[in-house]
């Protein structure tokens, strides 16, 4: 009799752990709902959030931090899975290098980093023949012959080095759990090119942790004032910031509605990489489930 | 002109040599088997024929047209690893048909193909089964089958029955053996176990530290090893190191006893030799006292080949009994004798041993005997087999 009340007991501890992390978590929220919510005549007062979707500098300033974030996404995932996986399949020395190179933007405040990129190619640093040199010529290119500082492409690089030490452990860490040579070879014997291996079998294998560098390079991106700010770029951020000086009711809505934002970008990214990651679980030598015949 | 030509082929890791001057021939639907001990470049000959490493030196030529630097996906090989390699996201059916789609060949035939291959292997029902779904034998039937797919010219097998049990293993590679003769498939396998080799194989090439020790059929190899390091690594054998007296009689003495021989014409008297002999072609015979007091008093001179011995260890192997003998003079002799022949001989046991002239194969030492220093030991430790496990080292004059 004493072993199930133990068990119950055991139950209901672990649920009310569980309960006091939600409450935890969901507290805050609520109460920057409410406190949004209540702005102007009262609670229930629905007129901070009309003011919020009314205000063009919202929509303006979404859009643009979306775009940022789907472009600093975009370019993580593209640069960062080829080159990871080809390093752990043909430069397993190299990977020294670019876990040193992926580690160094924590070492770097994004006020340096957003400071130096501007400083570098805001044309007097562009024209010193050093920098010419040292960035073997990129430099001078990129900001005399493609004017960076008009396009936020610059800004979606410097996000990148930014969000790199997660996007980077993310994709390593689910390359480390598939035998990369050994499908990598599979699929060349078969007759599959380098291009046609990584994207039909390796991808695949490490979309859950493909799907992780995404998110939290998108989400990121999408609460970055720093950068944004040196750049002089109108982002969802800084507008955030700028509505909580003047009016802190709908600056609590936006809040609410940035969380949200993640929310439903998690929640769209989660199914997938459960699905992916369920049906391709490793097949090691000698593991065997739910075999009948040998 | 062979099918498969290896000319010359050499690879080195850093300051190790993997692969040196490799030379070899296969035929059109020959099974040649690589055999050799661990880091003897039997996997590196392999990937160099599929393509996966590129060699130092020497070429290659399939159907006599040159394929040293072509990709490994540009080969027409098929290659079916030791850790299966199957893809975890795809069923075993669209593993096998990974091939044929980028071949862009239509739904249709691509669905007939997988059926007709996964009826070959026997896995008709467990199309749909995810790899971690499939036991390691069932995941090496899907690689096989997956590998046949493509139609290769020549089926390359990295030791693909080494992660298996022994019972699966048997099984399989009576079952690949089948589809290879079934299919008249060109096959190239590599294995470290000379029981599975000697079982499957039209001829085997026996390695040695990157280079061909020997090649040729598996009862060449058995009965004919051609050097000191095949002698030892293929099959139990007793090694005596001896010095021939007169070689063209066949005449030869192993620490002051003489043994007959086959005639050795091409060698000259007083060569140091190393005699082999397989346990199947040893007999014993139980001593009572008064033939052992015999016996001792002057081993084996009324019988030619016979050495009295004292039984050390009986090893029941089920079709055979292995017994470990120490002869009078010290020497380990590994015997085979069938269920019956072992009767009732026990450890401690006296017997006299004896062999026929042409039961043992000499093989000319170096005078250094450093050859025989570089024997392997006889069983390998993993196999758990009793043999003679500290063999008589040469004794030079």
């Amino acid at each position: 009799m004493q072993q199930p009340m133990s068990h119950w007991r055991g139950l209901l501890a672990a649920r009310l752990a569980l309960g006091l992390v939600l409450l935890y978590l969901l507290i805050p929220l609520a109460a920057t709902l409410v406190f949004g919510l209540s702005g102007g005549h009262g609670w229930g007062d629905l007129s901070a959030l009309s003011a919020v979707f009314g205000d063009p500098d919202f929509w303006l300033t979404l859009l643009t931090s979306l775009g940022l974030a789907a472009g600093t996404t975009l370019l993580v995932v593209l640069l960062l899975t080829p080159t990871v996986y080809q390093v752990r399949l043909r430069l397993p020395q190299g990977r020294f290098l670019l876990e040193a190179l992926a580690l160094l933007p924590f070492a770097v405040p994004p006020i340096v980093l957003g400071t130096g990129l501007l400083q570098e190619y805001n044309g007097a640093a562009a024209s010193s023949p050093l920098v010419a040199l040292l960035s073997l010529g990129l430099v001078p290119l990129l900001s005399n012959v493609f004017p960076l500082l008009d396009i936020p492409l610059l800004l979606v690089c410097a996000y990148v080095i930014v969000a790199l030490p997660f996007a980077y452990r993310a994709i390593d860490n689910s390359l480390r759990a598939v035998d990369v040579r050994g499908l990598t070879e599979a699929a060349a014997s078969l007759g599959a090119g380098w291009w046609q291996t990584l994207l039909q079998v390796i991808l695949p294998n490490i979309w859950p942790g493909v799907l992780t560098a995404a998110l939290l390079t998108f989400s990121t991106v999408m609460g970055e004032l720093t950068l944004a700010s040196l750049f002089n770029t109108y982002t969802f951020p800084i507008y955030l910031n700028m509505t909580g000086q003047n009016d802190p009711h709908r600056a609590a809505l936006l809040a609410v509605l940035s969380f949200l934002l993640t929310l439903f970008c998690v929640l769209g990214m989660v199914p997938g990489s459960r699905l992916q990651a369920g049906a391709g679980r490793a097949a090691l030598p000698g593991q065997i489930e739910g075999a009948g015949l040998r | 002109m062979a099918f498969l030509e290896l000319q010359e082929l050499t690879k080195s890791f850093g300051k190790t040599r993997a692969v040196e001057r490799l030379s070899l021939e296969v035929e059109r639907g020959e099974f040649l088997t690589l055999l050799g001990p661990s880091g003897c470049g039997k996997t590196t000959a392999l990937r160099l024929i599929a393509g996966f490493e590129q060699p130092d030196a020497g070429r290659i030529l399939l159907d006599q047209e040159e394929i040293t630097t072509r990709p490994a996906n540009r080969r027409p090989m098929g290659m079916v690893f030791q850790s299966y390699a199957l893809f975890p996201h795809m069923t075993a059916e669209q593993n096998i048909a990974f091939g044929l789609r980028l071949r862009r060949l239509p739904s249709a035939l691509i669905r007939q193909r997988c059926e007709e291959l996964l009826a070959l292997v026997g896995l008709a029902e467990r199309a749909r089964s995810y790899p971690h779904q499939l036991s390691g034998g069932q995941q090496q039937r899907v690689a096989l089958a997956r590998a046949l797919a493509v139609e290769p010219k020549v089926l390359l097998l990295d030791e693909p029955l080494s992660a298996l049990d022994a019972a699966v293993r048997v099984t399989l590679r009576e079952e690949i053996r089948r589809i290879q003769q079934q299919l008249g498939m060109t096959v190239i396998y590599v294995t470290h176990d000379q029981e599975e080799a000697l079982a499957i194989s039209d001829r085997i090439a026996v390695m040695a530290r990157g280079r061909l020790e020997q090649l040729g059929a598996p009862e060449e190899i058995y009965r004919r090893p051609r050097t000191v390091f095949v002698a030892g690594f293929v099959g139990a054998s007793t090694r005596l190191s001896a010095r021939l007296e007169r070689a063209a009689e066949g005449r030869c003495r192993l620490d002051g006893i003489l043994l007959r021989v086959p005639p050795q014409p091409e060698l000259s008297d007083g060569s140091a030799v190393l005699l082999v002999v397989r346990p199947e072609l040893v007999t014993l015979r139980q001593l009572d006292e008064a033939s052992s007091a015999a016996a001792d008093g002057g081993p084996g001179q009324e019988q030619e080949n016979a050495l009295s011995g004292t039984v050390e260890l009986r090893t029941f192997l089920g079709a055979v009994t292995r017994f470990r003998v120490r002869a009078a003079g010290g020497q380990l002799f590994t015997v085979d004798l069938p269920g019956l022949q072992a009767g009732t001989l026990v450890p401690g046991q006296r017997v006299l041993l004896s062999f026929p002239p042409e039961a043992c194969l000499v093989l000319p030492l170096e005078e250094t005997g450093s050859e025989v220093a570089a024997l392997p030991e006889w069983p390998p430790a993993a196999a758990g087999q009793p043999g003679p496990e500290r063999e008589p080292q040469p004794e030079h004059a």
